[in-house]
């Protein structure tokens, strides 16, 4: 059962990185990468290693994207 | 030049696809794994055997990194050196302000149950860090840098930042005059506590205290460092 659930996850991920690389808005890409490292941190809770998964999704999730949204907030104007 | 990127890309993935097979069907735990597994709610006298290699069996390779962390941080600060900080108080409009409001409390018990219960579920000194430096951002970008700064200004973090560095040499200092070892943990005569409790296991739990300062005051720096300055902030 978690073979096909992780099996799932990985598409997911896939089908998730494709729409970052294609994706034209940069704050639709931003939002699309936490989605990606918060599906990473489910994945990694399936194969039980929980303390990677809370660092996943509290850098990925958390931290990058915060750092990335104030970026393109303060780069808006000059571009 | 496309036609070279699809060839590499395709060599990637028939090696990864390989390695796909191999990874499900690993049950095994190694020699040094099971020692881990066995050995460290006695030796080190706590539950979470992760915590237990980061800061006590390996804690020398997390200083390593620590100090990698340490030297970023330095070499940010140092290249965008300011006496001026960023502290306006302009932040967003109603909506940000009132969802912050609410989730500040809850990120910032989040980070500290994750620091301070380190050595007894998931978590760590790393990862709380991170999520109070994640807090100091949001407070900056929300309500405006002065009110982020108002709360604990850049010089009191980098005060913080080197204090609890120092901390952790202190600790491995400790242990080397008690044990012959920089970091010895229950050898080096720090008490264990009882199993499971919140204060036990020696070192850790201060450890984790100490890294998840400088990690959270250490990445707050860089990105209030890296902001453009519009305001004087008035150096303490």
């Amino acid at each position: 059962m978690t073979d096909y659930v992780l099996i799932a996850l990985g598409l997911l991920l896939l089908t998730i990185s494709i729409l970052i690389v294609r994706c034209r808005n940069l704050l639709s890409a931003v939002i699309l990468m936490s989605v990606f490292s918060v599906t990473a941190a489910v994945c990694f809770v399936l194969v039980s290693a929980l303390d990677v998964a809370i660092t996943e999704a509290v850098v990925g999730g958390g931290f990058v994207t915060a750092l990335y949204l104030v970026a393109i907030s303060k780069t808006r104007d000059a571009a | 030049m496309n036609w070279v990127i699809v060839c590499s890309l395709s060599m990637l993935g028939w090696v990864l696809f390989d390695a796909i097979g191999e990874f499900s069907t690993r049950e095994m735990v190694g020699e040094l794994g099971s020692y881990y597994l066995n050995a460290a709610p006695t030796e080190v006298g706590v539950p979470n055997v992760v915590s237990a290699i980061l800061f006590d069996y390996r804690m020398f390779d997390t200083l390593g990194e620590t100090s990698v962390v340490f030297a970023a941080v330095a070499g940010i600060v140092l290249l965008f050196h300011r006496r001026v900080f960023e502290s306006t108080w302009v932040g967003l409009a109603f909506l940000p302000r009132w969802g912050l409001g609410i989730l500040a409390p809850l990120l910032f018990t989040y980070g500290t149950y994750l620091v301070l219960h380190g050595h007894l579920s998931p978590g760590g000194g790393f990862q709380g860090g991170v999520v109070w430096a994640t807090l100091s951002i949001l407070m900056a970008a929300v309500y405006g840098a002065g009110f982020e700064a108002a709360w604990l200004s850049p010089p009191r973090k980098t005060a913080i930042e080197c204090a609890a560095a120092l901390g952790m040499l202190l600790i491995a200092g400790v242990g080397i005059v008690q044990a012959g070892f920089a970091f010895t943990n229950l050898e080096a005569g720090f008490p264990v506590g009882e199993y499971g409790r919140l204060f036990s296991g020696g070192t850790l739990p201060v450890l984790n205290l100490l890294s998840g300062l400088k990690v959270g005051a250490g990445l707050s720096l860089i990105f209030l460092s890296m902001i453009k300055k519009d305001v004087e902030w008035i150096d303490t």
